[in-house]
């Protein structure tokens, strides 16, 4: 008897294994969604593909998202993940900048090709922040103090040959100034703990994890590298503006490994629309010190395209230090 | 003022925010005692819980995860020598020998658990009463004094090598070496990656931490029980909190970890593995009782857990007074406080004051509930110790594959994780220290990378080190710490030849 | 029977074999300080192949010297006890491979039941309460309440 009960137990767990596993698929979704971030819990990256995904919940039926941090390798065997996985639509993945820039480090084969783009909710410029009694007002004033003092003006970044890196690297080509690259693995928040303490002089970064310290006045934004003002610093000119075409932007997008097929990612792409048009998705952005983006399908394919060209470019003409 | 305070207190002891307070806890707490779940984890996967709740409450929930999921690792590092999160790695050394080898999994438990709130209530104190004092000192540390911060972090290698010191550094250096595998942020090159997508990504932490831990445990348990006939344990336990007679031997160690766990909790970027191991260390280095650690000694489980457990409140304090989150789980609750509208920084005390009480009570609940769950949890975990290890052992091995998968959905940190499980195996019966392999990891990066950044800010110059009072003060202590073995003995002659002296 | 002597032998001639590879390795990294401040790629390893080295140069000096007192000192490595330990050990390395083939369940269904037999279990009733209840509890857990992915069978 207990040998019977035993028996059937065994196989109502193995057949809700194998039903789990196999995943009656009906309509999409008709199970989790995995979505693989390439960057750390808390970062913004990770922030504002959540905060897209939780909308999107909003805007699917039946679409559940589960999120995985996967941050090794600034992020490329994340991505690599994603680029691999079956184009079932149950796994997709954030993408970031450093794809457009990795495939050219000799890191990876990777590049966007392999990616269908459904969403681009972020693309943080990188901004010139300084402390707020330094003695340079604008853009001008810093580049010309920096002139004078060659290598002395020391400027943090997120790591070497990393997307704050560059910036730096294209800011003194561009102004044909020098000054001393100082990275700080870790990421922007220990660069505001640097900057904000006296340690470094400025920085070229993604300007929101500096917002509390620019709102309580210790630190001052000078420029901002985007194509228009910035909706959280109305008053900071972009460096277009002032006569220098650059704009670096980091930016996330969520997409799918190629080949999904035309109606999931359409729904997909629906889905993302519909909620990054909202007025409260907007606003939670905003409350994060992210600016929102409305990139869909093809437009945010067409910016990594864009990233790219520049970045090969990049890589050709700068020379990095050894 | 006294409005603020009667308004944070109602909202805080509201019962809606105690229950979400309790589940918090509690999901914490089980997170953090399963290998492979880590607090970040936890805080994110009840995060979005957050929206649905105004104000602060849904943050207190958030509080409780946090302060649950550290104190939880302790309960699988005592009970099955496996530490459920890094920062209870140090409570392996001396909780595990006294559940183990002297019988007492609850008095070690009770031990554990009144650490950790102490340490917990002993930081929300601290939070409460010198928050923006403590953040001026956060923000003087510069590259230079992290490196030393570091560096003394990797001598505590000679003090934690219970077997032979020489291969507690090897173990260390070894440690080192893996941290350095993958792409070298100072530099931008990729170091021994051998063309391994895996590799470029480094070798991940926690699947090496089970490996070595919980993997190798079980594998020697599988040695242990060959024979072994089953006695069931007498796990009576009368009290769960810890006797006066141990109070009164724990008591200075209690203060000190709690101590040193604030000051390296509000230091951004440095938790509570790194604390809970120093403060280890320096209960040992101060203790009456030397001899007994690494062999259940009340004050070697005390002392990491406390730590550990005091890094929560020093954590919050560069969030909430700079808006600089010092960890994942404090760079998630800044976002989620960011959502309600409540604006970390230097002017949140003085816009929203309320708000910051209610966060402070809220820190403070959190740790005391903590303590109330894990005592009432005492004489249930306790019975673990009872559970044949015929069924035991399968079912750790199942945890081990499942939490090392759950980490990053990656085959290759399983097989790493079984690796290093066999391989720690062969070094446990060989004399060496995984927890120096592990303090290697987890320093390695750090050090390397402040040292040369330090050397770029001063284009090279090495007199950083030695003109900057907080680095040059660490850098004495490591060095002094990495020799003790050596001159342990002769101070240990001369403190004796005094004491007999003065009888005679 | 194996000593410690023997064991430290073996320890000190891989630690230095790791150390010297390291070393020629982070040679082609860089070894050395920079320029305008930092060091290359390949100090911070070269230092710790460094200690490798030393410490594995020092340990065979000090078993040379103190050979009695390892060779005292027993290494339990052969008995019956640590063959069942070995045995676990490749059951697991299979579980590894059969983990990719047949997913998680499938792989647990197999993998519990052979451990709880070599551990000496006969009891099949036991066995296969276990074997379900665990494997209904981590289904639970990580797959409804975490929504975790567990490794699936390659046929799904």
């Amino acid at each position: 008897m207990c040998k019977k009960i035993t028996a059937v137990l065994l196989s109502i767990v193995l057949g809700a294994a194998l039903l789990t596993g196999c995943g009656a698929k009906g309509a999409y979704p008709s199970d989790d969604i995995e979505v693989i971030v390439p960057k750390g819990a808390g970062g913004g990256t990770d922030t504002s593909t959540r905060g897209l995904l939780t909308y999107m919940e909003k805007n699917f039926e039946g679409a559940k998202f589960n999120v995985t941090n996967n941050p090794d390798g600034g992020g490329i065997t994340g991505m690599v993940q994603t680029a691999e996985a079956d184009p079932d639509g149950y796994v997709l993945g954030a993408v970031t900048v450093e794809l457009d820039m990795f495939c050219f480090q000799g890191k990876t084969e990777l590049t966007y090709e392999s990616f269908d783009a459904i969403a681009m909710p972020i693309g943080a410029p990188a901004a010139l922040i300084v402390q707020a009694d330094a003695p340079y007002n604008s853009i001008d004033e810093f580049v010309a103090y920096c002139q004078e003092n060659p290598g002395a003006v020391q400027v943090g970044n997120s790591g070497a040959g990393a997307i704050w890196d560059i910036a730096t690297y294209l800011v003194e080509q561009e102004y044909g100034i020098t000054v001393s690259h100082i990275p700080y693995p870790n990421g922007t928040a220990d660069i505001a703990a640097a900057i904000t303490g006296g340690h470094i002089d400025a920085t070229l970064a993604d300007p929101s994890s500096f917002m509390t310290q620019i709102e309580a006045g210790t630190l001052k934004c000078l420029g901002v590298m985007s194509e228009d003002r910035m909706t959280l610093l109305p008053e900071v000119p972009t460096f277009k503006e002032e006569g220098h075409d650059l704009v670096v932007r980091a930016w996330a997008a969520l997409v799918a490994p190629k080949g999904l097929d035309e109606e999931s990612l359409t729904a997909l792409r629906n889905a993302a629309k519909a909620a990054m048009e909202s007025e409260e998705c907007k606003e939670y952005f905003l409350s994060q010190g992210i600016e929102p983006l409305d990139y869909i399908g093809d437009d945010a394919y067409q910016v990594m395209a864009d990233d790219y060209e520049m970045y090969k470019k990049v890589f050709e003409t700068i020379e990095f230090a050894e | 003022m006294l409005n603020n305070i009667a308004a944070a207190i109602a909202s805080a002891a509201s019962p809606m925010t105690l229950l979400l307070l309790i589940v918090g806890t509690g999901a914490g707490i089980l997170i953090g005692a399963m290998p492979g779940l880590s607090v970040n984890m936890g805080i994110a996967l009840l995060y979005p819980l957050t929206f649905a709740f105004d104000g602060v409450q849904g943050i207190i929930m958030l509080l409780g995860v946090y302060c649950g999921a550290i104190y939880g690792g302790s309960i699988s590092a005592i009970l099955l020598n496996t530490p459920g999160t890094p920062a209870s790695a140090a409570t392996t050394l001396d909780g595990y020998p006294m559940a183990n080898k002297m019988g007492q999994p609850g008095r070690a438990l009770g031990l554990s658990t009144m650490g950790s709130m102490f340490g917990g209530v002993f930081s929300a104190i601290c939070l409460m009463i010198f928050a923006p004092q403590l953040a001026k000192v956060a923000l003087t540390f510069s590259k230079a004094e992290y490196f030393a911060l570091a560096l003394f972090g990797i001598s505590i290698i000679t003090s934690v090598s219970s077997g032979s010191v020489l291969k507690g550094l090897m173990g260390g250096a070894l440690g080192l070496f893996i941290g350095t595998i993958g792409i070298d942020a100072m530099t931008g090159k990729m170091r021994f990656t051998f063309d391994s997508t895996y590799l470029i990504g480094g070798i991940s932490f926690i699947p090496v931490l089970i490996g070595v831990f919980a993997f190798s445990q079980v594998l020697s348990s599988v040695e242990s029980c060959y024979d072994e006939k089953y006695e069931k344990k007498d796990v009576k336990i009368d009290r769960v909190f810890p006797p006066f007679s141990d109070l009164k031997r724990v008591m200075v160690t209690l203060f000190r970890s709690s101590l040193i766990g604030t000051f390296i909790g509000c230091i951004p970027g440095t938790g509570g593995d790194i604390s809970s191991f120093i403060c280890y260390d320096q209960a040992k280095k101060w203790s009456k009782y030397k001899e007994n650690f690494g062999n259940g000694e009340p004050e070697g489980i005390v002392a990491p857990e406390s730590g550990n457990n005091a890094v929560s409140g020093g954590a919050m304090i560069p969030m909430l007074t700079l808006g600089i989150p010092g960890d994942g789980a404090t760079a998630i609750l800044l976002g989620a406080l960011m959502v309600q509208g409540i604006a970390p920084g230097p002017l949140l005390f003085t816009n929203q004051p309320m708000q910051v009480y209610t966060i402070f009570l809220g820190l403070l609940l959190a740790n005391i509930v903590m303590g109330c769950f894990g005592f009432s949890l005492i004489r249930v975990f306790s019975r673990v110790v009872n559970v044949p290890k015929e069924i035991l052992i399968p079912v750790i091995f199942m945890m081990t594959f499942v939490g090392t998968y759950s980490y990053n959905h990656s085959m290759t940190d399983v097989y790493v994780m079984v690796f290093f499980g066999i391989l720690g195996y062969f070094m446990n019966k060989t004399q060496f220290s995984m927890s120096a392999i592990i303090l290697g990891i987890i320093l390695g990066g750090t050090a390397e990378q402040n040292f040369s950044g330090a050397l770029m800010m001063s284009k090279g110059s090495f007199s950083i080190f030695f003109t900057r009072p907080i680095c040059l003060i660490f850098l004495l202590i490591s060095v002094l710490s990495l020799m003790s073995p050596l001159y342990g003995q002769t101070v240990k002659k001369i403190w004796k030849n005094r004491k007999e002296n003065r009888k005679g | 029977m194996v000593n410690m002597k023997k064991c430290n032998y073996v320890i000190s001639a891989v630690a230095a074999v790791l150390g010297v590879a390291i070393w020629a390795l982070s040679a082609g990294l860089g070894i050395g300080f920079k320029e305008e401040g930092g060091i290359s790629a390949g100090t911070w390893p070269a230092i710790t192949g460094g200690i490798m080295v030393g410490a594995a140069l020092i340990l065979l000096v000090m078993t040379l010297v103190n050979r009695k007192k390892y060779e005292e000192m027993e290494v339990v490595l052969g008995l019956p006890a640590n063959r069942r330990v070995y045995l676990v050990m490749g059951i697991m390395v299979v579980y590894c491979l059969l983990l990719n083939v047949l997913g998680l369940y499938i792989s647990g269904l197999i993998l519990i039941p052979a451990l709880m037999w070599v551990l000496g279990e006969r009891n099949k009733k036991k066995t296969a309460i276990v074997t379900v209840v665990a494997l209904a509890a981590i289904y639970v857990i990580f797959s409804l309440i975490l929504g975790t992915k567990l490794p699936e069978p390659f046929f799904m």
